[in-house]
């Protein structure tokens, strides 16, 4: 992901980058550690730790452990605000590994930032 | 400071190997790959990962196998390999299933995301207020990801 955005977005002037770290898998019992963090660090960008999943159960519709939103990316249009609940994204990226899915991350994100 | 200590780590094992390769009976091969499978994947968070790991399975298991089987070596010896490939099997397990605990416990100054800019988060509220409170003329991206 950082790739594409360094490609396209050298100064992060025109992306926001949200990073949720939550727990998954049963060696996720820490915080990630700074040489984590650095691997999806972005100007102007925030990363959360969300220990609880907080963020997939309320915001994306995790209802059990067949259903959590994990190692997906979504983008959403310039002036697109979050009332609430979950937001239909643009562009998603869920199967799993999304590391695959980067070229095809990197097309629409192009297209988006046209 | 991670770094630092993954590269004090990496040459006390390598150090460790040559010692090792000193002493006869020793299942030195298997150790060392064990140890290098578990320290590769530990280190690069890759598509190779389930692969080294595997690896670093196989050796230890041909570790005890080749130990097993070293009937010349005596009690003692016997019970220093079964020692070392014990300890090696634990603390490939640990890399295994507790990357990030170690991780930080190695690197206790490498501060964690709380204490870098990552911040505990309690509600998606939290994430939602932040979104909005982005440029409105920006993108917008959300990552899920799991640590490890």
């Amino acid at each position: 992901m950082n790739d594409a955005l360094k490609k396209l977005d050298p100064t992060g002037a025109r992306t926001r980058v949200f990073t949720v770290w939550e727990k998954v898998l049963q060696s996720d019992g820490e915080p990630p550690i700074a040489a984590t963090i650095s691997r999806v660090s972005r100007p102007n960008s925030l990363q959360f730790w969300d220990p609880e999943r907080t963020v997939s159960k309320q915001a994306f519709g995790e209802t059990d452990e067949d259903s959590v939103a994990w190692d997906c990316l979504y983008i959403y249009p310039a002036n697109t605000r979050w009332a609430s609940g979950a937001k239909a994204p643009a562009h998603n990226f869920t199967a799993r590994p999304v590391v695959d899915r980067m070229d095809e991350f990197e097309q629409a994100l192009a297209v988006a930032l046209q | 400071m991670a770094e630092n200590n993954r590269s004090w780590i990496s040459s006390l094992a390598a150090v460790g190997s040559v010692a090792a390769a000193s002493l006869c009976c020793l299942p030195i091969l298997p150790l060392t790959l064990a140890a290098g499978g578990a320290g590769a994947a530990w280190l690069t968070a890759s598509k190779f990962q389930p692969y080294l790991i595997g690896l670093s399975a196989v050796f230890i298991g041909y570790g005890f196998w080749q130990a097993g089987r070293a009937k010349q070596c005596g009690v003692q010896r016997r019970i220093l390999n079964f020692g070392l490939l014990s300890l090696s099997a634990l603390l490939t397990a640990g890399v295994i299933f507790f990357p990030q605990a170690i991780a930080n416990r190695l690197a206790p100054s490498a501060a964690t995301a709380t204490e870098q800019n990552a911040a505990a988060i309690a509600s998606a509220e939290q994430l939602r207020e932040a979104f909005n409170a982005a440029p409105a003329s920006a993108l917008k991206i959300v990552a899920l990801y799991s640590p490890t």
